[in-house]
C-alpha cells in the first residue's frame, strides 16, 4: 500500500506494479499528482500557450502508466491513522474502511513550514505552494502586486508563475545571503539542467524589474480587513532580523515561503524514529539504505522523508518500490541488486546538488525571532504567543504540557501549523535546545474525517 | 530535609486542589504533591460536565454545592472564569421514564432548576434530535459545561496564594504509617511530617494504598473521547446531552467542537503507560452514537480523539472520608469519570471533615470505605439502564 500520490508515490507504485506486486495507492486529493504535477481540476480547460510549467505533462504520462499497470487508486481518501502496527484506517466522504497491508509505502508529502509574524493571520497573506496552486491548477492570480518572501528556489519559481500569469512582483525577500555562488561552481557542475532553470528564473525576473533582496526577512504584514502591504528588513545568517533599515512595500497580496516541513504525522504514529536536522530546522526519519524505516515494512520516500525536489523523489519512490518486489520474492538476487544500486547511484548523484541547495538555503532558527508576544501562535484556536510564554514561566517545558495549559494545538490542523513554531518559542523561552521542546504526541485523525464515513464504518 | 504541614494531599487533579484550596482558606498548612503537572492526569482531559442530575441523592447535592462556584468562578477565585452555559438534558428509553421523572423531583427537593420532559418538548427544544427512542428527558437550563485545565489552575493558583505549597514534579514514594496512623509522606524531595494525608490520586490511589496495606476496591479504566466539528447548518453550541438510551455523552466545546464520550471497556490499564491515542474502531463507535442522536452530524468531521483513564469503585461512585484503623488517612478517589462537578464541594466536606471532624456542606457518609463491607452502595432506587462501560466485564470477581 502506497500512501500519496506525488512524484515518490507514484514512481514507488509503477515500481512494484511492475514487478507483479498488488498495489493500492491513496491520496487525499481528487487527482493523482501531488503538488508538484499538480493536475487542473476535471472540467478545467486552458489554451495551451497558457499552460505553465513542463511539470503537469510529465505527471500525466506517469500517472496513465500507473493506471495502466492495474494499481487500484483510491483518490479523495484521507489515511486517518495507523494502528497494530500496519493497519491503515481511510476513510471517503462516505465510507470508512481498515486495510491491513504487507508493506507499506509513505510518500505524504511536505507542507509550507508556518512562521508566525506580526499579520501572518491577515486575509492576503498566503504560502509559496499555495500561490503556485492558484496560478498552476486554477489559472488564478492571488494578487495584482505581490511581495514574495521566504527562503530556496521555489521563491523564483512562484515569481516566474506569477510574472507569467500578468501579476507584477513588489519584491523578492530571501532570507539566506546567497554570497560566494562561485564557491558551489564546481560542485554544481553535474547539475546544470537545475542551474540553468534557477538562472533562467533570476533573468526573467531581473528583466521584470523585480527587486531580488539577499539576507531579507519579512518583519510584519500591514493591513486591517486585509493586507495592504509588508515591511522587510535584512538579517544575519541566522535569518535573525538586524535593527535599522525597513523597507515598505504596497501590496495586495504576501507570498511567505520559508520552506517545508515534511509529513511526518503518519510514520510518527507507526513509532517511526527520526531525529532532528537542524540545517533543515525539521525531524527526519531514520531510514535504511532501503528507505525502510526503523518499523519493520514502513517505508518513507520523497519529501516526507525531508527530500526536496522532484527528481530525488522519482527516484526514491522507485527503490523503494524496488525494495517492496524484493521484501515479497518478486524481484531478487542479481536482477534486484542491479537496479537497486542504480536507483542509489543516481540517488548519490543528486544527493551532491541537494547538498548545495542545504547549504545554500540554510535554515536558520531567527526566523522563529519574529513574531511578538501578541502574534497569533495557534491559528485554530487564537492563542498568542505570550500565552505560550507565560506556561513557560509556570514551568511547562514540553509542548504536550503547553498544550495542555493553553489549548495551542488542539484545533482542527492537530497541531501541523504551530507545532514547529510552539517548540522554538520554548527552546528560546528556556534557552534550551529546540528538541528538548519536543513535538505533539501523535494522535488518530493526523487529518480530520467525515463523520457520516465513519459512522457506515467497513466493520 | 524534612518539611512539616497539617495535611499533605497526594494527587494535582482537580479534587486534589480544590481539597488544597478549601484546607488553606481554613488557615492549615497545607503541602500538595503531584508527580507530574497538575492536570496532567483524568483532569486535563476530562469533558468537565457540570450538571446536577444524577439518579442519587448524595452526588447530586455534592453537583447542586458545587454550582455556584463554577458559576461565579471570576468573583470567588479570581482570574478567568471557566463555566459555558449551554443548558443539559439527560435522556432515557421509555422504560425509565418514571424513574426519570421521580429523580427529576428528588432533584426539585434538593433546589436544583430542572423539569422533566417528554418526547415532543425535547424535539422542540433541541429540534435537531432524533428523539424517536427516547421515552422522557431531564432538562436543566442553568447547566453547562467548564474548562477543567483553567479550574484546576484556578484552584491551584488561589490555594498558592492562600499560603498552600503546590509541589509539582515531586512523587510520593511512600505513605509512612505505624500502626494505626499515619505520619507524613517521604517524596522524590524528601519527607513530610503531617498529622493527615489525603490521597486523591485518582487512577494511582489503590497502588498507593496497597503499599500501606489497605486494600482500596477501585480498578483504573480507559476512557476515549472524540471531538468533531459540526457542519455549518449545525454551528450554534447544541446543549450538553447524557444519552442513557445509547449509554454516552456529547457536549459542545469552543472553536465550533463537540466532545463525544465513547464507551471504553479497557479496565486494569496501567495509568503511567498508557497512550494517549485513541484504539481502533473508538472514532467509528463515537461517529455512530453522535450521529444517531443528531443524524445532521453526518456531515462533521473527526477533528481529534484522545484516551484519558480513572478510577472506578465497585459501584461506580467515589470514595470519600476517613479510614477506620488508621486515623489521620483520608480518602477522595474513585470518582469513576464523574468527578470534575463535585469538586468544589468535594474540596470544602474534605476540609471541614479533616479540621472539624464532619462534614457541614454536604452529608458524605454515603461514600465511605466501610459501605462495600457492609454491601451498601450509594445508589439511587431508580436508576437508569447500566452504562454499557459501567458494567465489569469480570462480573463476580472482586475487584
Amino acid at each position: 500500500m502506497v500512501v500519496g500520490g506525488g512524484p515518490a508515490g507514484l514512481a514507488a507504485a509503477r515500481t512494484a506494479a511492475r514487478h507483479g506486486v498488488r498495489v493500492v495507492l491513496v491520496d487525499e486529493n481528487s487527482e493523482l499528482g501531488g503538488q508538484h504535477y499538480r493536475q487542473m481540476p476535471a472540467g478545467f480547460r486552458a489554451p495551451e500557450r497558457a499552460r505553465i510549467g513542463r511539470e503537469s505533462d510529465e505527471g500525466r504520462r506517469l500517472i496513465d502508466e500507473v493506471r495502466g499497470l492495474g494499481v487500484e487508486v483510491r483518490l479523495e481518501s484521507v489515511a486517518w491513522g495507523i494502528f497494530d502496527g500496519r493497519v491503515v484506517a481511510l476513510a471517503t466522504s462516505g465510507e470508512s474502511s481498515r486495510i491491513a497491508a504487507e508493506t507499506l509505502i509513505l510518500a505524504p508529502g511536505a507542507y509550507d513550514r508556518p512562521v508566525p509574524f506580526p499579520g501572518w493571520t491577515l486575509p492576503g497573506v498566503i504560502t509559496a505552494s499555495g500561490a503556485q496552486n492558484l496560478v498552476k491548477a486554477y489559472r488564478v492570480l492571488p494578487g495584482r502586486r505581490v511581495l514574495i518572501a521566504g527562503s530556496g528556489p521555489l521563491l523564483l519559481a512562484v515569481a516566474h508563475s506569477l510574472l507569467a500569469g500578468g501579476a507584477r512582483i513588489a519584491a523578492i525577500c530571501e532570507a539566506s545571503p546567497m554570497r560566494h555562488l562561485w564557491r558551489y561552481g564546481p560542485r554544481l557542475l553535474p547539475h546544470l539542467n537545475f542551474v540553468q532553470q534557477g538562472h533562467h528564473y533570476r533573468r526573467e525576473i531581473a528583466e521584470a524589474g523585480v527587486p531580488f533582496l539577499a539576507g531579507h526577512v519579512i518583519r510584519r504584514a500591514l493591513g486591517g480587513a486585509e493586507v495592504t502591504g509588508a515591511v522587510v528588513s535584512p538579517c544575519d545568517g541566522e535569518w535573525r532580523p538586524v535593527g535599522g533599515t525597513e523597507l515598505h512595500y504596497d501590496a495586495d497580496c504576501v507570498v511567505v515561503g520559508y520552506g517545508f516541513l515534511s509529513s511526518l504525522e503518519l510514520s510518527r504514529l507507526a513509532g517511526c524514529e527520526e531525529r532532528y536536522a537542524a540545517g533543515l530546522g525539521d525531524y527526519v526519519p531514520v531510514r535504511s539504505r532501503e528507505l525502510e524505516s526503523t518499523v519493520p515494512g514502513i517505508f518513507v520516500v520523497g519529501a516526507g522523508a525531508r527530500v526536496p525536489g522532484a527528481a530525488v523523489a522519482l527516484e526514491e519512490g522507485h527503490l523503494a518500490g524496488l525494495a517492496v518486489a524484493n521484501r515479497l520474492g518478486l524481484l531478487t538476487g542479481r536482477g534486484y541488486s542491479r537496479e537497486a544500486s542504480r536507483a542509489r547511484g543516481r540517488l548519490l548523484h543528486l544527493a551532491g546538488f541537494r547538498r548545495v541547495m542545504d547549504d545554500l538555503y540554510r535554515f536558520g532558527a531567527g526566523l522563529h525571532a519574529l513574531a511578538d508576544d501578541l502574534t497569533t501562535l495557534c491559528r485554530c484556536e487564537e492563542v498568542a504567543v505570550s500565552e505560550a510564554v507565560a506556561a513557560v514561566r509556570d514551568g511547562a517545558r514540553h509542548v504536550d504540557e503547553v498544550k495542555a495549559w493553553t489549548r495551542i494545538g488542539m484545533g482542527r490542523c492537530q497541531g501541523r501549523m504551530c507545532g514547529p513554531a510552539l517548540a522554538h518559542v520554548i527552546a528560546r523561552a528556556t534557552g534550551g535546545p529546540v528538541t528538548e521542546a519536543g513535538v505533539f504526541t501523535p494522535r488518530p485523525p493526523v487529518k480530520p474525517v467525515r463523520l457520516a464515513a465513519l459512522a457506515r464504518g467497513g466493520d | 530535609m524534612v518539611q512539616t504541614a497539617d495535611v499533605v494531599v497526594i494527587g494535582g487533579g482537580v479534587n486534589g486542589v480544590s481539597i488544597a484550596h478549601a484546607l488553606a482558606s481554613r488557615g492549615a498548612a497545607v503541602a500538595l504533591v503531584e508527580k507530574g503537572a497538575v492536570a496532567s492526569g483524568a483532569s486535563g482531559r476530562s469533558s468537565a460536565l457540570v450538571r446536577m442530575h444524577y439518579t442519587n441523592e448524595w452526588d447530586a447535592r455534592l453537583a447542586w454545592a458545587s454550582f455556584p462556584v463554577f458559576q461565579h468562578w471570576r468573583e470567588l477565585m479570581g482570574g478567568p472564569g471557566v463555566f459555558t452555559r449551554t443548558g443539559f438534558v439527560t435522556v432515557v428509553a421509555p422504560d425509565y421514564a418514571e424513574n426519570l421523572r421521580r429523580n427529576v423531583e428528588m432533584l426539585r427537593g434538593i433546589g436544583v432548576d430542572t423539569t422533566a420532559l417528554d418526547r415532543g418538548e425535547l424535539a422542540r427544544l433541541q429540534p435537531f434530535a432524533n428523539v424517536e427512542d427516547i421515552g422522557a428527558a431531564a432538562y436543566e437550563p442553568e447547566s453547562g459545561y467548564a474548562d477543567p485545565v483553567e479550574t484546576v489552575e484556578g484552584f491551584r493558583r488561589r490555594a498558592a496564594a492562600l499560603g498552600a505549597r503546590i509541589a509539582q514534579w515531586t512523587a510520593v514514594t511512600r505513605i509512612d504509617r505505624r500502626e494505626s496512623r499515619v505520619l507524613g509522606v517521604e517524596t522524590s524531595a524528601g519527607r513530610i511530617d503531617a498529622g493527615a494525608v489525603v490521597i486523591a490520586a485518582g487512577a494511582w490511589s489503590a497502588r498507593l494504598a496497597r503499599e500501606i496495606g489497605l486494600h482500596l476496591p477501585m480498578r483504573p479504566k480507559a476512557i476515549d473521547t472524540v471531538a468533531v466539528a459540526r457542519p455549518p447548518e449545525l454551528s450554534a453550541p447544541h446543549m450538553v446531552f447524557i444519552d442513557n438510551v445509547l449509554g454516552n455523552y456529547f457536549r459542545p466545546e469552543a472553536g465550533g467542537l463537540t466532545l463525544v464520550g465513547v464507551p471504553c471497556q479497557e479496565w486494569d490499564i496501567d495509568p503511567d503507560g498508557l497512550g494517549t491515542g485513541l484504539p481502533p474502531g473508538a472514532a467509528d463507535r463515537g461517529a455512530e452514537l453522535l450521529t444517531h442522536r443528531i443524524p445532521a452530524m453526518e456531515r462533521a468531521t473527526l477533528a481529534r480523539g484522545y484516551r484519558a483513564f480513572d478510577g472506578y469503585s465497585a459501584d461506580r461512585h467515589a470514595i470519600l472520608g476517613g479510614v477506620d484503623g488508621i486515623d489521620g488517612l483520608y480518602l477522595a478517589t474513585a470518582f469513576s469519570g464523574s468527578g470534575f462537578k463535585i469538586a468544589p464541594a468535594v474540596g470544602a466536606c474534605m476540609a471541614e471533615l479533616i479540621t472539624e471532624g464532619r462534614a457541614r456542606t454536604v452529608d458524605i457518609a454515603p461514600f465511605g470505605l466501610g459501605r462495600f463491607a457492609l454491601g451498601r452502595s450509594v445508589e439511587g432506587r431508580y436508576p437508569y439502564a447500566p452504562r454499557p462501560d459501567h458494567v465489569d466485564p469480570l462480573a463476580g470477581r472482586t475487584v
